[in-house]
């Protein structure tokens, strides 16, 4: 029997409502349904053979190049010291808690059951790391990049990041090579960019010599590129560390270099219209907020085309302990880098998304900020914010937004949405608290401020509206309400004791 | 200037099958063929003796989908660029339209071919959802049965195409 009788196109229309694992397993029926085209809008690269080979059969392929939209280079990096030392990952299997019972964690815990022997996996690992060095040699990555530019046409955004290998069974992308991991596999996650295991940050690296550059390596060839005009939709630049403490040192700002003159001419691409930038910055506070304070970083991002619609910047900041113990202090007022200093909003005519997550601020500055933004604005996010010596807390800054801005005046359309993100006290790499529709309700319908706390205006108190949710596990979503709550939702198991 | 209708206005159409039956306007118009073909010829000559034909479907399907449009008469229409990718891979369906596709497979596949020729989008949507229903989750095998596929591949044109899926994600 043929399958029921249907034309291509309609077939093609009930493939857009599944997920890739079965678009494949339809195609797989029948030689009329493998016609059936792939999901296939973003593309991976890294330092490994297989993705290198998808990469470039996608970039071949007469039909798929002209959709893809996204290439997405994954930056991490297998290290050479032995992968089966006390690091190698295994702790971080705990992470999620195995009676929430969320899919993920049920593959978590399988695979756990599953470990492939210490030999294998170093097998596995010296295997990857050859494939790794073998890349790098003759730079298969950064020609098949130079391909891609070539090929794709519908081509507009590139993301950079080391997250992809996400947590211990949870890869954030399941990249062809990531997919081509044996189950069970517990092995020491590369990252790339400079990062610690544990919630710590390092010190941004200095941006003189190659040896400072290299883990950038993705990130260099593709300014590189661009800043050359090659690849000419490409209008999206997005740096993507997805909550883990890392991403491009901000020294890059420190000294004339030709990096910063590539990055520049990204920037100016008529039609730019979205950069994500992540910044590690640690030990900046030593330095004085150099990177930030000299000038070189806003001067760079008054460069963007005014088509621009979307910035979001994202430092590790964490606390800063010389905070005099106000309520709600996140460090000593000296750190204060003024956001008018970084971002030439002027220059942004026609902006639509303005984020900010990790970064020291005072309430005072982030309201003259606001009232200064496009009426183009659509999206602001505060995430992770601290709030230093005397500068307010989000509870007093959400009060002065909604007394102030004169938001609600404006046609329901064009009221900005506000999202901020909260770090629980018991801090789970990935998990967060999101706030929006509570926002919403209190910004624009006359609803309580989500900060309730007294005596810790920064702390979201549970049961008082927000979101959990883990960026590496999309499953993992619950209201931040008790345990007692949870229970009563069936999202949690009653606790034992 | 064209003179407005009533959306009480009677509209006849008549199936292949030549049964012929009486619609409100408003329920005829959630099909844009013919709410652009009435538009354009005004409407007023459509009547029990000229009715409007719809060549392609038969009776027990255009009344089907006649009541999907009844029962949907006062949606809002949704904007044409209003379909990211995520709203796209859902295969959530409303109560209603759940209970309104509990039928059989022949007749599910003739209201989707039905809907895709009148142009009645959320109509296709809800179809082609439904069959996106039934396929996920299933291996090619199980997919085959639910379908009554005979797989006619030989080992190396699968071979090809399961070389070819390694380069989609799961997503």
């Amino acid at each position: 029997m043929s399958p029921p009788s249907l034309p291509k196109e309609l077939w093609d229309e009930i493939a857009t409502h599944l997920p890739g694992r079965d678009v494949k397993n339809l195609r797989l029926v029948c030689k009329s349904l493998s016609n059936i085209p792939l999901p296939l809008d973003r593309v991976f690269i890294s330092a490994n053979l297989k993705d290198i080979e998808v990469f470039r059969c996608v970039a071949d392929h007469d039909v798929y190049r002209h959709g893809v939209r996204e290439i997405i280079w994954d930056e991490a990096r297998f290290q050479q010291d032995d992968p089966m030392d006390e690091s190698n990952g295994l702790e971080r299997t705990e992470r999620g808690h195995i009676d929430d019972n969320p899919p993920d964690d049920f593959i978590n815990e399988c695979q756990k059951e599953h470990l492939v022997t210490t030999y294998e996996s170093w097998w596995f690992y010296r295997e990857y790391l050859r494939q790794q060095r073998e890349v790098l040699a003759h730079d298969s990555d950064i020609k098949a990049f130079e391909y891609g530019l070539q090929r794709f046409t519908a081509l507009q955004r590139i993301t950079l990041t080391p997250a992809a290998h996400g947590l211990t069974f949870t890869p954030l992308y399941r990249t062809p090579m990531i997919r081509t991991l044996p189950y069970g596999l517990n092995y020491k996650l590369p990252r790339g960019w400079p990062s610690t295991e544990d919630c710590g940050t390092l010190e941004a690296s200095q941006w003189n010599t190659e040896a400072d550059k290299a883990p950038w390596r993705g990130f260099r060839e593709v300014i590189r590129n661009l800043a050359e005009k090659k690849g000419p939709y490409v209008t999206e630049l997005v740096l993507d560390v997805h909550q883990l403490l890392t991403g491009l040192t901000c020294r890059f700002f420190d000294k004339p270099c030709k990096e910063f003159d590539h990055l520049i001419a990204v920037l100016r691409r008529p039609g730019f219209r979205r950069l994500d930038l992540s910044l590690m910055v640690g030990a900046q506070s030593y330095y004085g907020w150099e990177s930030f304070r000299n000038g070189r970083m806003r001067h760079a991002l008054a460069e963007a085309s005014s088509d621009l619609e979307h910035i979001h910047l994202r430092t590790d900041i964490l606390k800063n302990e010389d905070g005099r113990g106000q309520p709600g202090s996140g460090g000593h007022a000296e750190h204060f880098v003024p956001l008018r200093s970084i971002f030439p909003i002027e220059c942004w005519p026609n902006l639509k998304h303005f984020g900010l997550s990790k970064f020291f601020v005072q309430q005072d500055d982030i309201i003259a900020f606001l009232s200064v933004l496009p009426k183009t604005i659509r999206v602001i996010e505060l995430s992770f914010l601290y709030f230093l010596d005397g500068g307010g807390n989000y509870r007093d800054l959400l009060d002065e937004m909604r007394s102030t801005l004169g938001w609600q005046s404006r046609d329901i359309a064009e009221r900005p949405k506000i999202i901020i993100g909260i770090e629980p006290s018991c801090s789970v790499i990935g998990r967060a608290i999101w706030l929006e529709e509570d926002l919403e309700l209190f910004m624009y319908h006359g609803g309580p401020n989500p900060f309730k706390a007294k005596l810790s205006p920064n702390v979201l108190l549970q049961g008082h509206g927000g979101t959990e949710r883990d960026e590496f596990q999309p499953d993992h979503e619950r209201p931040w309400v008790d345990h007692a709550a949870l229970v009563q939702l069936g999202i949690q198991k009653e606790s034992q004791w | 200037m064209a003179e407005a209708k009533p959306a009480s206005q009677k509209i006849w159409l008549v199936s292949n099958d030549n049964a012929t039956m009486e619609v409100d306007r408003a329920v005829v118009e959630r099909s844009m063929l013919l709410k652009n073909m009435l538009e354009d010829l005004g409407g007023a000559d459509v009547s029990p003796e000229n009715p409007i034909p719809i060549p392609n479907v038969n009776e027990a399907v255009l009344r089907k989908v006649v009541e999907w449009c009844e029962h949907h008469r006062n949606d809002p229409v949704a904007a044409p660029d209003d379909e990211s990718d995520a709203r796209k891979k859902t295969t959530d369906i409303e109560e209603w339209d759940q209970k309104f596709m509990q039928v059989d497979q022949e007749m599910l596949f003739e209201i989707i071919l039905a809907s895709n020729f009148l142009d009645i989008k959320p109509l296709l949507d809800v179809g082609c959802k439904t069959v996106a229903n039934m396929i996920k989750g299933k291996s090619p095998e199980e997919i085959r049965k639910t379908f009554n596929i005979t797989n006619d591949f030989s080992a190396e044109e699968e071979e090809q195409i399961r070389r070819e899926n390694e380069w989609a994600e799961d997503r």
